[in-house]
């Protein structure tokens, strides 16, 4: 008896010989393998069939990829005339891939910049920030700012410490240059070490001691090219805030991704020159300290021995109040929301909402995809029998739909890399970051995208060529299309429609809940009167010196009720000092407050409410030298009613041990009612507001104008009288609040713009469900209608059906919406409630938007004449 | 001009007359090589000559021995014969007239 040769060996020649020849083969084999068999026995022949199989394989996947081309130019081509009959399908399809695969690369493209902060410093994992966490009684602050000596104390106390480097950020500064004014952000006092520690590539230098003597400073390239037009240029000089600084250097920028950014940094040694006490004052709290830890992992270390440190150095009254800790620099962008950062930080909750966000108009727009083309192709199941009739092999009719949803998601793929640069700058714009596009050359991440769009080709085309291709020819042909797989994949489908609408839900209410927090911490009354405060910044000595003529002739103007000169903007560019109320034994129990030193007229042009007490008076001589207005959070912090508060003592010191005398003591004359001088992110904290008459940084023009344009000209001309050659620079009160809450409009923007492209997802998805179920029900729809069925009834029939599969959604979707927003409100101390009515809008617009969607085609199918429904199929 | 390979082949198809057929093919060429020819090296150049027209195949009765599968069977054709004699003179005047040779140590 001849045995047969070994299934799994055929089984392997079946997998990689081509259709048309694999019987060939296999009989070849077959007949030989009988012969060797009866010349040697099972065993060799065997053996002998294997080893045939090994060697053939090679040679049949190579006939098989030459078929294949022959072949796939084929599928291609009917791919193409497939796609193209029904154009709208295609087209709606494509677009909606499209779609979700553009979002994902542009969030995809947004995640990668934000956790890539800072990482183009090659030692920023031995890099940390100095915290200061301090409690002088009345609550703790924690901050980032510390003082000039902890730089030094912390390097030479701390072994771990390889080296520091000090930064103090300034506000807007004058450049000037033989004759040319300009106005700048990112000025930046900085230890010469800084370079050692960050990576900052330097363009040209004077080499070993750059940025070391008083009256230096290091340019970055865009300064550099715009104060001088060339990167060469070390020894010239520059005057900075009316100093004059000898370049030393120029570095490249620093990348967009970098936690600060510094366009200039003069060096550190300036300050020590000029102003030591206020570098060496240990409640001066107005530098930024970074530490170069000599290994990643001393962090801990270090940090445990700070507080022995401070023990040592201040002794124990002083260390049980301050403590320190290390902060990464990797962990600044995401993580660090102190109120004083150098820059807008992000945070990591905005950051996985967003991925949050991305992942899921990706799926949403997958299961589209693969639905769309699934619905589609049971409609050609009657082709799939004619030519499984006429011999089509199993496996052609499989590769020819896969060839299709192939096709059609890898030009959805093109038209959303053509999506994704058209919508980029506008991206860019809204999230304030740029996208390194770079990434996109790179070939493993451009494999991964091909690898994943083939993935979602072959996922879309996998249930009409595995299931379609199996049709029985003789039953299809008959009529009815399938005849089996119904009802699961029915359910699957309201599955994913449920799924794709409690998303959409979901993010149509957190965009509208977004821009109502925004909303409400736009419009929350501050506390003061800051409506058409025009702000003029007072930029030099020369015009700071005229703010008093400035005043005067301002108030001539009859646009403007008032005018009043300050030291800061509101109190949040002062900084912070340490403060001692009346019956405070220890100058260090003081508290740390918020300074504003402000004319008289303060109170009254911003409309701040004096509780009790009295506001400063000009006919009062003696308030200029000793009275002090402080807010009810102060008053709280110090230990006081607002009643209690009147006419108690401050002290001001100058050092903690009194060794010197103290910058000023005064008598508290009133409570001003809390008002937010910085943002509503944080609650106020506590200010006092001192009277002066010293050279202000501000003037604050109250105006009551209908014509704003007309009065902004008369005071600029006024102001070039009294300080020509001086430019105008006035900001609006109003704007410069606006602007704190950017971040949260970026974030809500962003929201709004996701949630449109969920729901015209989600929609384009019950579209396609809509229309695959009513291909399925024509001839039921015309059979109702032939038994006497309304037209409005067939309507309602076929509603009422995703009515159920909406409202499910909605039963889904409000909760977690809820919960969602509820954490995300958590973060704000000034918030808006939950309303019902966003809920109820969302709700009403889902309903409205998919029972047009449903409509559309119901209204379609339940018109149309019935002889022509009965004909169908 | 057609390969070694190739050249074996046609010869076989001619040797074999009626009978000429992957395993057919397969069995002579190993027998007269020595080596165990897998059966799809043979199909490779026999699917290309049938392409170029040197050979015409055909599908003759399934038989039991090959498990009830038909044999595929090709026959030459005028020009697999002309084919076949170019190769054979190319063969012959490249043998022709060698000289002497020096052989060179390896």
């Amino acid at each position: 008896m001849i045995s047969k040769p070994p299934i799994f060996w055929q089984a392997l020649v079946q997998v990689f010989a081509h259709a048309a020849e694999e019987s060939y083969i296999l009989g070849d084999l077959e007949e030989t393998y009988a012969s060797v068999e009866a010349d040697y026995g099972k065993t060799r022949a065997r053996a002998w069939y294997r080893r045939q199989v090994i060697l053939s394989i090679p040679h049949l996947a190579a006939r098989f990829v030459v078929f294949g081309i022959v072949m796939s130019k084929n599928y291609l081509l009917i791919a193409l005339r497939n796609l193209r009959k029904s154009l709208g399908y295609t087209s709606i399809n494509m677009f909606g891939l499209a779609v979700g695969l553009t979002c994902s690369l542009l969030i995809g493209l947004y995640v990668v910049s934000e956790i890539s902060f800072d990482t183009h410093h090659e030692k920023a994992n031995r890099i940390v920030r100095l915290v200061r966490t301090s409690n002088f009684g009345g609550g703790e602050n924690t901050s980032p700012a510390t003082s000039g000596p902890m730089g030094p104390l912390f390097a030479s106390g701390l072994p771990e410490i390889e080296s520091f480097f000090r930064l103090r950020q300034r506000p807007s500064v004058e450049v000037t240059r033989d004759g040319n004014v300009w106005y700048e952000e990112g000025f930046y006092d900085a230890d010469a070490s800084i370079f050692k520690s960050l990576t900052i590539p330097v363009l040209s230098s004077v080499g070993e001691g750059a940025l070391e003597a008083p009256f230096r400073i290091m340019l970055s390239r865009t300064a550099a090219l715009k104060f001088f037009n060339s990167v060469d240029i070390t020894g010239q000089t520059l005057t900075v805030r009316g100093t004059e600084y000898a370049v030393d250097g120029v570095y490249e920028d620093f990348p967009l991704q970098s936690h600060f950014r510094p366009l200039m940094m003069g060096s550190f040694a300036t300050l020590e020159q000029t102003i030591p006490e206020t570098v060496q004052h240990l409640g001066n709290n107005l530098f930024f300290t970074y530490f170069l830890l000599k290994s990643p992992n001393a962090l801990e270390e270090a940090q445990s021995k700070i507080p022995a440190l401070i023990e040592q150095t201040a002794g124990p009254e002083i260390a049980s109040k301050l403590a320190f800790s290390f902060q990464p620099l990797l962990d600044i962008h995401l993580y660090s929301h102190y109120v004083d950062e150098l820059d807008v930080n992000s945070s990591v909750t905005s950051l996985v909402l967003i991925s949050a966000i991305g992942f899921f108009i990706l799926i949403l727009a997958i299961v589209n995809f693969i639905n769309l083309s699934t619905a589609r192709s049971t409609r050609r199941a009657r082709e799939v029998g004619v030519r499984k009739a006429i011999g089509a092999h199993r496996m052609q009719i499989a590769a020819q739909f896969i060839a299709e949803t192939m096709m059609l998601s890898f030009l959805a793929l093109g038209a959303s890399l053509l999506m994704f640069w058209g919508v980029r700058p506008l991206f860019e714009e809204v999230t304030g970051r740029t996208l390194d596009v770079l990434l996109l050359r790179d070939p493993i991440i451009l494999g991964a995208i091909a690898l994943f769009t083939s993935l979602v080709g072959l996922a879309a085309g996998a249930y009409p060529a595995f299931v379609i291709s199996s049709f029985v020819p003789t039953i299809v042909l008959k009529g009815s299309t399938s005849g089996r797989n119904e009802g699961g994949n029915q359910f699957l489908r309201k599955g994913l429609v449920v799924f794709q609408f409690s998303i959409s839900v979901v993010l149509i209410i957190s965009t509208m809940m977004v821009w109502r927090q925004l909303d409400y911490l736009r419009s929350k009354s501050l506390g003061i009167d800051s409506g058409q405060v025009l702000v003029t910044r007072l930029r030099n000595t020369t015009v700071r010196e005229a703010a008093a003529a400035l005043k005067s002739e301002f108030l001539q103007d009859a646009s403007v009720s008032g005018v009043s000169a300050t030291s800061s903007l509101l109190g949040n560019e002062g900084g912070t000092v340490l403060m001692v109320p009346e019956g405070t034994q220890n100058a260090e129990d003081g508290i740390i407050m918020n300074t504003m030193h402000a004319d008289f007229d303060f109170v009254d042009l911003m409309g701040i409410q004096v509780l009790e007490g009295r506001s400063f008076d000009e006919s009062q001589a003696t308030d200029l030298e000793d009275a002090y207005l402080i807010n009810e959070r102060a008053a709280e912090k110090m230990g006081w009613t607002a009643q209690e508060a009147i006419g108690k003592e401050i002290i001001w010191p100058s050092s903690i041990d009194g060794s010197t005398p103290p910058v000023r003591v005064g008598t508290v004359i009133g409570v001003m009612k809390d008002f937010n001088f910085a943002s509503l992110h944080t609650v106020v904290e506590p200010l006092v507001l001192i009277p002066s008459v010293a050279p202000p940084a501000y003037l604050m023009v109250k105006l009551s104008t209908t014509d704003l344009p007309a009065t902004l000209s008369r005071l600029e001309n006024t102001w070039e009288t009294v300080v020509p050659k001086n430019s105008f620079d006035s900001f609006f009160l109003d704007d410069h609040f606006d602007q704190l809450y950017q971040s949260e409009e970026r974030f809500g923007t962003m929201f709004a713009y996701f949630a449109v492209l969920a729901i015209v997802l989600a929609c384009l998805g019950l579209l396609g469900l809509v229309s695959f179920t009513l291909d399925r029900r024509t001839r039921e729809i015309g059979i109702r209608k032939t038994l006497g069925a309304s037209s409005s009834s067939i309507i309602k029939m076929l509603t009422q059906e995703y009515a159920l599969l909406i409202g499910i959604s909605l039963v889904v979707a409000i909760p977690t919406a809820f919960l969602l927003m509820d954490r995300w409100l958590e973060g704000f101390p000034y918030r808006t409630d939950q309303s019902i009515a966003v809920f109820l809008t969302a709700a009403l617009s889902i309903i409205c938007i998919s029972l047009v969607t449903i409509g559309f085609h119901a209204i379609r199918a339940a018109s149309m004449d019935p002889v022509h429904a009965l004909r169908h199929e | 001009m057609i390969t070694r390979v190739e050249e074996l082949i046609l010869l076989s198809v001619w040797k074999l007359q009626e009978d000429a057929y992957g395993a057919a093919i397969r069995n002579l060429l190993t027998n007269e090589t020595g080596d165990d020819w897998p059966i799809a090296t043979v199909y490779t150049p026999l699917d290309r000559m049938t392409r170029k027209g040197f050979l015409v195949s055909s599908v003759g009765l399934p038989t039991p021995e090959r498990g009830g599968r038909s044999k595929k069977l090709y026959r030459l054709t005028s020009h697999g014969v002309s084919a076949l004699e170019s190769s054979k003179r190319l063969s012959r005047a490249m043998w022709s007239d060698l000289p002497e040779l020096v052989v060179v140590r390896a």
